[in-house]
């Protein structure tokens, strides 16, 4: 949550791509692996049991 | 078992679009779910709440034939979010005010003031005056930008001032010495409208163990109300600003001129002729 005024700064001039790249595969990435897990995992019960 | 594969084969061979947007979407849900139990250092949850949801899964398949468990967990991920809204009902209720407000400054800012333009520019010159002269003295601040829906519960907490904006004015209230510099002073436009306000302190486990209380209540009323607080700490003399519950840190004179120019509507304009009278600050 804490943040510098002048890292902000920073980030806002970051080249919006990259940025984007970053945000969706780079940040939190084991974690939003487990949900991809945990999600085929509960549509494959849930579409075998169909 | 058999059947079982088959069923899947048939999904992803006959609808595999329909499959995939399923799957990422149920996982994007499942990852926001992630990310509220990790602001809230809950993470333990989240693997209960995953064998919840595989078992709802299976009781509510045709195949098992239980309408009972079946008719009760069809509506599980209802119950996972009323249960999450019932365990956390601050953050659940923080999370739909940051929903419903508009994200930019200039837009949430919509208020008409009862003074010009460069009587802004003067109030901002003041506190921006006030925080560096309280920075250099390690003189503790709180300052609350305010538009007009400020709870009552906040205003009423503190002493009525009414006074147009000074920076000695501001460095006066906050004097160690001066018998209401314990509190947060409430600024709308150019005016003080009360000092010594008590703000609700932030529950936030991800706010720094080094911030006191100061800082904790400058985040805290900035997460439910439409709001900016300048803050200088007493101990180290930093300038930090508080927005949407988020803090940042080691403003300057210009960074903090800019950011109260942006949250007053006056970006945009500030170069332009000043006009006297009422007018609103539209986006």
């Amino acid at each position: 949550m804490e943040n510098t005024a002048e890292k902000d700064l920073e980030t806002k001039k970051q080249n919006p791509v990259k940025r984007f790249f970053k945000a969706v595969f780079v940040h939190n990435f084991w974690a939003k692996f487990a949900s991809i897990l945990i999600s085929a995992a509960l549509w494959a019960l849930a579409a075998g049991l169909a | 078992m058999e059947q079982f594969v088959k069923n899947i084969k048939f999904q992803i061979t006959e609808r595999p679009i329909q499959s995939a947007v399923d799957v990422v979407l149920f996982a994007f849900l499942l990852y926001a779910l992630f990310v509220f139990l990790k602001k809230n250092d809950a993470v333990r949850l989240y693997k209960y709440v995953a064998i919840f949801l595989a078992v709802s899964v299976v009781v509510s398949s045709d195949t098992l034939g239980l309408p009972l468990l079946s008719r009760t967990f069809g509506y599980a991920f209802i119950i996972v979010i009323i249960g999450v809204a019932a365990l956390f009902p601050q953050e659940a209720r923080r999370g739909l005010w940051k929903i419903s407000s508009p994200r930019d400054m200039q837009q949430a800012f919509n208020t008409q003031y009862d003074c010009s333009d460069e009587e802004l520019n003067n109030a901002i010159a003041d506190i921006v005056r006030a925080s560096l002269n309280m920075a250099k003295k390690d003189v503790g601040a709180l300052i609350v930008i305010t538009p007009e829906h400020i709870p009552v519960h906040i205003k009423e907490s503190g002493t009525k001032l009414d006074a147009v904006i000074s920076s000695g004015l501001l460095e006066s209230i906050f004097n160690t010495k001066a018998p209401l510099h314990d509190g947060a002073v409430l600024v709308r436009g150019n005016r003080i409208m009360a000092a010594g306000c008590f703000l609700p302190l932030t529950q936030s486990l991800e706010v720094d163990k080094e911030l006191g209380t100061r800082h904790r209540a400058a985040i805290g009323v900035t997460e439910t109300n439409n709001v900016l607080t300048i803050i200088v700490s007493e101990e180290t003399g930093v300038i930090s600003v508080a927005h949407r519950g988020e803090l940042k840190r080691y403003f300057d004179s210009e960074m903090l001129t800019d950011t109260l120019q942006e949250f007053y509507g006056l970006k945009a304009i500030a170069a332009a002729p000043v006009k006297k009278g009422r007018r609103g600050h539209k986006a």
